[in-house]
């Protein structure tokens, strides 16, 4: 069996039905990370040496029947913005580059509550940002693979981790994962906790997760989700069985946002989302054209500005003495967003508040919005982590969103849409994608890179 | 800052108050997202709200929406 070729839900259950250890499961991961860790970079530290003898301490409990949780045994790849304890935190930056934490971030350690092990950390632009890191797209390695969590998404497509975690302040997990042609999930803001998370922008960052279907990003997000009395801005809402969603799937009543969303894509993008809308439609999805709120003109805008000031806001101290170990980009957005006015910030908020109310409002009568996940597919070349524009809307308004893989283009490279839902109905939205994965059953892998 | 200027006006404020407090060298290498930044703050400033209009607050983002409306 090539375990590295299965799901996050299929590892579960074979480790649940003793048909398969967590030390077999990764070594096959590990072999996997040898052969392609040179070509796509996509790890800052893979913990060799702890996996093995975790996964050996896991392998015997699981033969007693003693099974930690849904994860057991199962390796994960965590971005590296999150606090992992003993283990090299560097945000993809200099300045934290020896940096190792004392504690675990409140979502590394729900993972191990639940059996996973925690393989390495994955690459990230730097602190989360828009200086890319060095990872290739396992689909076509002169291709960015998208960021900020690039790693991840690398990780996940070429089977070196069947899961991983991400994060998303603008397009940070839903960008890469569609150019990796994976799923990824950004729930609603509040569902998970961010403590322990190296911020970008504490009132745009979400957590989420980086899958390879939408049934293991509900596995991963029934682990994951919760209050978290660290972080306040977490909701006490209940948390449904999520998985649960998968056995209520029917056609959806999808808003499709055709006006930026469809003029700003390109071509392949935009013949890709109305063939995938005429399936969608085909199979009985009720897809009607709804029209964007006022507020969205302002929305990109009103985003990078409260992005940016509050990046300057957390990095303003170092900055004073380390501008220069900043890259480019970063340091620009620091610089930038300490000289934005207190009252341009607030007004970007004000804005904020009216999107969410006409998003709220555009939402009703609809289980999803549906759009294209990314403007194009991933760009050539290593000097940019490509667009988030079709994504931080929905990182400004906080609703969840999750991309699906859709297609590839003529030159092998896969596209994604994305689904909005509404705000902590997860399990609506998951079910929603799930109804739209299988109808439009992708069923691609990219090609080992030579 | 803003409040009167077009874009061009809020690039040159902000690069002129970038120049007094890292020099003018520091700042080339970083121009483009000068451009990007008076063009956020531009049309934020450029957008029409309601004055009762109150900002969204992280905590609350979901539970507080404008008085009256929600």
């Amino acid at each position: 069996m090539d375990a590295f070729k299965l799901t996050l839900s299929e590892a579960s259950r074979l480790i649940h039905g003793n048909e398969l250890s967590p030390s077999e499961l990764l070594e096959s991961l590990l072999q996997r990370i040898d052969r392609l860790e040179p070509k796509l970079e996509a790890w800052v530290t893979i913990d060799q040496e702890g996996a093995i003898a975790t996964a050996e301490r896991y392998s015997k409990e699981a033969a007693e029947g003693k099974l930690r949780g849904p994860l057991h045994g199962i390796p994960i790849g965590v971005k590296d913005i999150y606090y992992t304890a003993g283990m090299r935190t560097t945000a993809g930056s200099k300045i934290l580059s020896d940096f190792t934490p004392s504690y675990d971030a409140t979502v590394v350690a729900k993972l191990k509550e639940a059996g996973a092990i925690v393989l390495g950390k994955t690459e990230t632009t730097e602190f989360a940002a828009f200086d890319p890191a060095p990872t290739r797209n396992p689909w076509n390695t002169e291709h960015t693979p998208g960021g900020s969590s690039s790693g991840s998404a690398a990780a996940v497509s070429a089977g070196m981790c069947p899961a991983a975690l991400g994060s998303q302040t603008g397009g940070s997990i839903i960008r890469p994962a569609a150019y990796c042609g994976i799923v990824g999930m950004k729930p609603t803001y509040g569902r998970i906790s961010r403590y322990g998370v190296i911020p970008v922008s504490w009132s745009l960052d979400h957590l989420g997760t980086i899958t390879r279907t939408v049934e293991d990003a509900a596995l991963l997000l029934e682990v994951l989700a919760g209050h978290d009395p660290k972080d306040t801005t977490t909701s006490t809402l209940s948390i449904p069985p999520y998985r649960r969603a998968m056995d209520r799937l029917s056609p959806p009543r999808l808003g499709l946002l055709k006006k930026f969303f469809h003029e700003s894509a390109h071509e392949e993008v935009r013949r890709n989302i109305e063939e995938a809308t005429r399936r969608l439609g085909t199979a009985g999805a009720e897809v009607v054209e709804t029209m964007l709120s006022r507020s969205f003109s302002a929305v990109h805008a009103a985003h990078r500005t409260v992005m940016i000031t509050e990046a300057a806001a957390y990095h303003e101290e170092t900055f004073r003495s380390r501008m220069k170990d900043y890259r480019p980009n970063l340091r620009g957005m620091i610089a930038t967003g300490l000289l934005v006015p207190a009252s341009t910030y607030l007004k970007a908020q004000r804005i904020r508040s009216q999107f969410i109310r006409e998003i709220r409002s555009l939402l009703e009568g609809f289980d999803c919005l549906l759009t294209p996940a990314t403007t194009t597919p991933a760009p050539k070349g290593m000097s940019s982590t490509g667009d988030p524009a079709f994504n931080s809307p929905w990182s400004f308004c906080g609703f969840p969103a999750i991309t699906i893989p859709s297609g590839l283009t003529k030159d092998g490279l896969p596209l994604g849409i994305q689904l909005v839902g509404h705000p902590f109905d997860e399990e609506r939205l998951l079910s929603v994608a799930c109804w739209c994965e299988r109808v439009l059953g992708f069923g691609h892998d990219p090609r080992d890179p030579k | 800052m803003t409040k009167e200027l077009g874009k061009d006006e809020t690039l040159n404020c902000l690069l002129e108050a970038a120049s007094v407090k890292w020099g003018k060298a520091e700042i080339r290498e970083i121009c483009s997202a000068f451009e990007l930044a008076a063009e956020a703050i531009w049309k934020v400033e450029e957008f029409q709200l309601e004055p009762e209009e109150e900002p969204a607050h992280p905590a609350t983002i979901f539970h507080r929406g404008r008085r009256g409306k929600e």
